[in-house]
């Protein structure tokens, strides 16, 4: 079986992977780009082509990367995908209904980042999503949430959405802030540093003053946050000061902070590291973002959270490293090339320790203190069951998942991995241990996995 | 519990229809079967095989599994990442849901 050679196989087609094709192909390079979405953009960028040139000027941005990487000769290998990357450098996809893979001299990882979940009691009730599918049915869809609208859990992207949403005729009910009392002082030592970013940082000011403004109610959680209805959400509930609030509720979007894909990284066997600051495993990347994989880079969200402009001057960064070493340019221009985006990626850097201790995710929503909540939604395994093997005598990861199933459903770990591995660590006093993951690195039909062996 | 946003002006979105558990659902160029079948207010896309309870789509971008689907009969796959066509015929993954 014969397959098809690209100097470089990029996986996602956000602002990482984009920008990497553009610089890789405009140098000459066999590019093709891999999305399980239809269209190129990524999560940031959805459906930027077709709402380009209408005012928005994050969509105008998206559209001329997407532009850039076409008429760099990328190959868009959309609504596919990728379920396994060899150290050899073989890519395997699936496009739902058969399997084949892509021989790549290089490959780069730009599969961005997810939201880190929310484990709530209710949260798998109809009307409860996260914030980031609030934002992506805004963008690809045109479709926003009606009637009693709330958001809970903090971090930049809460209020980005409910700055989008007023400005599309959508006033939220109420914000549920669930950030720490005093991480906003605990934050200020960061600020200094940050300050050469102040415009970024202003940005984040506006569209909060924008909505105290618009009168849109914003209350702070002391705990306690959640979500009641037998068939469908019908209400919230939170604490606040000592005190219990219930409100009447549609739709509740939960967001707290992203966390990068991990899945192909560690189906490669890319070393990963616990990254303290921002609560969360990630890929070991070099200057380059190199993987400690040879061929293999990382870059963008999927390697740690740095933000959309960021990824994509490390997806540049990253294919210059692709393209010296398959020698499309020499180390001199290399450098000179990347130089500027350094100096760019220095400036995103600044503001990220500052932003990481303002929105810091909320201990009891890192380990739910309430029995009853399904930290696993695929397998229902509640929060209650996890402490009983606990109590039993499970004290790995491993150990729980296999007692109780927790992370053995259809997600594979994406909705449960960070709460049974906090959970975990939490009662045994030990370090954050990643949990162990098998191919595929999505769900595969065995109709497409027999595929393969095919022609 | 959801709506759409009218088109800007000059724009054109071409419509669709398909069906979810033999009801027709309105759909649009470009958008996914999970937003359609968000705005058409199903009770839900289906029901869990262990506790069987409702469930909608959550994510929105191919994580959760939430929102998985049947296609012309065809294996459970992620409604959030189906484009909606005419003509689609949609069915609960799993366990039957009404609509």
């Amino acid at each position: 079986m014969s397959a098809q050679i690209f100097d470089l196989v990029i996986v996602g087609g956000g602002p990482a992977g984009l920008a990497a094709a553009a610089e890789a192909g405009a140098a000459g390079a066999t590019v093709a780009v891999i999305d399980n979405q239809q269209e190129p953009g990524g999560q940031i960028y959805r459906a930027a082509e077709r709402r380009a040139g209408l005012g928005d000027a994050e969509a105008d941005h998206g559209a001329a990367l997407v532009r850039a990487a076409r008429a760099a000769g990328m190959q868009w290998l959309g609504g596919q995908s990728v379920w396994q990357v060899t150290p050899d450098l073989k890519v395997f996809l699936a496009d739902g209904s058969r399997s084949h893979f892509l021989q790549a001299r290089r490959v780069l990882l730009a599969t961005g980042a997810h939201e880190r979940p929310m484990p709530i009691p209710g949260w798998t009730l109809p009307g409860v999503m996260t914030a980031g599918a609030g934002q992506i049915l805004l963008k690809s869809a045109r479709t926003v949430p009606q009637g009693d609208v709330w958001l809970a859990g903090n971090g930049p992207l809460l209020l980005l959405l409910a700055w989008q949403w007023l400005k599309a005729g959508v006033a939220v009910r109420g914000i549920l802030d669930t950030t720490p009392r005093g991480s906003l002082g605990r934050a200020l030592r960061h600020l200094p540093a940050a300050l050469p970013a102040w415009r970024e940082l202003m940005r984040g000011a506006s569209w909060r003053a924008a909505l105290m403004r618009a009168g849109i109610s914003w209350q702070h959680v002391d705990g306690g946050l959640q979500a009641l209805g037998h068939d469908r959400i019908e209400r919230v509930a939170w604490h606040s000061k000592g005190r219990r609030h219930e409100a009447a509720a549609d739709a509740l979007f939960l967001h707290q902070g992203v966390i990068p894909h991990t899945r192909l990284p560690q189906a490669v066997g890319a070393a990963m590291h616990w990254d303290e600051r921002q609560r969360c495993f990630a890929p070991i990347v070099d200057e380059w973002y190199a993987s400690t994989v040879a061929g293999v880079g990382i870059a963008g969200d999927g390697c740690g959270i740095g933000g959309a402009a960021a990824a994509e001057r490390q997806g540049r960064v990253a294919a210059l490293q692709a393209l010296q070493e398959l020698g499309f340019v020499d180390k001199d221009l290399r450098d000179r090339r990347a130089h500027p985006l350094r100096r760019e990626l220095a400036y995103y850097a600044a503001m990220r320790p500052f932003l990481d201790a303002a929105f810091p995710p909320v201990p009891d929503l890192l380990v739910p203190t309430d029995d009853t909540v399904k930290i696993c939604r695929c397998e229902c395994v509640t929060a209650g069951q996890v402490r009983d093997v606990m109590a039993a005598g499970a004290s790995t990861t491993q150990e729980v998942k296999l007692a109780t199933r927790c992370a053995m459903g259809p997600c594979q770990g994406r909705q449960c991995a960070t709460t049974l591995q906090e959970m975990v660590s939490a009662r045994s006093g030990t370090p954050m241990e990643l949990l162990r993951q098998r191919s595929p690195a999505e769900p595969l039909t065995l109709g497409e996995w027999a595929a393969l062996a095919d022609k | 519990m959801f709506r759409r946003l009218p088109d800007p002006e000059n724009v054109r979105t071409e419509a669709c229809r398909f069906e979810f558990n033999g009801t027709p659902v309105a759909g649009y160029a470009g958008e996914s079967v999970a937003a359609a079948l968000l705005r058409a207010d199903v009770p839900a896309l289906r029901l869990h095989p262990i506790d069987a309870s409702p469930r909608m789509p959550y994510c929105m971008m191919g994580v959760c599994q939430e929102c998985l689907v049947c296609v012309n009969g065809g294996a459970a796959r992620r409604a959030c990442l189906m484009p909606a066509t005419e003509g689609m015929k949609i069915t609960s993954a799993a366990r039957e849901t009404s609509t």
